[in-house]
């Protein structure tokens, strides 16, 4: 005998007493270990990008620091990692004395770490970073004062965080022992570059790969275009609508994206909810 | 009325692919390449592309409409 529909589909209604904003709220021991976790996070990679670009003034570099900051929360490491792409390139064949030895091998090993920890802790990054720095303070000295209200909820075995601390650093060191071997087997010396762009220049059909490249980009829009001419009058009604409404309501549009996003979140938390409760 | 659109969208895709081809040429000049401005020029290209694309999308989808709003007030 099959379920009921209502049994099946999470309840999704939330009790009247309790206000919308309750959802993101954390107990003051979860938002201290974050606060504490972020701090430490901004530090390490303040200390990391301080080491990049020397030659820059400090200006530009506190300037880059704070761009970072404020795009840790929404687009994790990545600009992390262009910003570290972009020194190592800059730096090729003049300042590279610095990242040789176990000196290089050590920031391999922070920014690694650095990149790894924001990977994994974007929830947590995100929900911190809703707060006002203010709450946050505020919190994380009431928390210091007052026992929190569920400490068994946020209670996680030291044995489990022993394995997940010990698993990281495994990856850790292995992914770092790889990318050695690897670097070690390729050549690196600047006589294989030079040898490279020669045998270019006295191979020209190398150089019809740019236009090759423009070639295929023109064929496939034109394919894609001649089968956009295929679609039908309703989905030709509802792309305008679309491109409408994002061409002249963005405000809108933003607004109908988040509470879509909410309510997907609510959807799936409480899909979890119904998954725990039936086992 | 779409078809000025349309044109001027398909002459945007060309001016992107001849940009295109422009970018491409800096960062593969092997005596002095230059790919911080071949990046710029790429961006520059993608951008004018997309705008293309944008101007023949949107002037289809409003033909077909208009095609079939007019094959309805015929009807």
């Amino acid at each position: 005998m099959s379920r009921p529909l209502s049994d099946m589909t999470p309840d999704l209604r939330e009790p009247k007493n309790l206000p919308a904003d309750r959802v993101y709220e954390r107990p003051g021991e979860s938002l201290h270990l974050g606060l504490v976790l972020q701090v430490s996070v901004f530090v390490v990679v303040a200390a990391m990008l301080m080491l990049l670009a020397p030659e820059a003034p400090w200006s530009i570099r506190l300037l880059i620091i704070a761009l970072v900051m404020l795009t840790l929360k929404r687009w994790g490491g990545v600009l992390v990692l262009m910003l570290v792409q972009g020194d190592l390139v800059l730096r090729e064949g003049r300042d590279m004395a610095i990242l040789n030895g176990s000196g290089g091998v050590l920031f391999v090993l922070v920014v690694m770490a650095v990149l790894m920890f924001v990977a994994r802790q974007r929830e947590l990054l995100q929900q911190i970073a809703r707060s006002s720095l203010l709450q946050v303070v505020r919190e994380f000295l009431n928390s210091s004062e007052a026992p929190a209200e569920s400490p068994k909820e946020f209670s996680i075995p030291a044995a489990r965080i022993f394995s997940s601390v010990l698993r990281g650093i495994t990856l850790l060191f292995g992914c770092v022992v790889i990318a050695r071997v690897v670097i070690g087997m390729l050549p690196t010396n600047r006589e294989v570059t030079a040898g490279l762009r020669d045998f270019i220049d006295v191979d020209p059909s190398l150089m019809a790969g740019a236009m090759l490249i423009v070639c295929l980009f023109a064929v496939w829009i034109a394919v894609s275009e001649v089968s956009w001419r295929q679609m039908t009058t309703a989905q030709a009604r509802m792309y305008l609508r679309s491109a409408f409404l994002k061409l002249h309501y963005a405000d809108l549009r933003m607004i109908v994206r988040k509470r879509l996003k909410v309510r997907q979140q609510r959807l799936a938390a409480a899909k979890a909810k119904s998954r725990k409760e039936g086992n | 009325m779409f078809w000025i659109r349309e044109v001027m969208g398909w002459a945007l895709v060309a001016i992107s692919l001849i940009v295109l081809r422009v970018g491409m040429n800096f960062a593969m000049n092997t005596t002095e390449p230059k790919i911080v401005e071949a990046s710029v020029v790429l961006f520059a290209a993608m951008g004018v592309l997309r705008a293309g694309i944008l101007l023949i999308r949107i002037s289809t989808a409003a033909r077909i409409c208009r095609i079939d709003r007019e094959g309805e007030s015929k009807g």
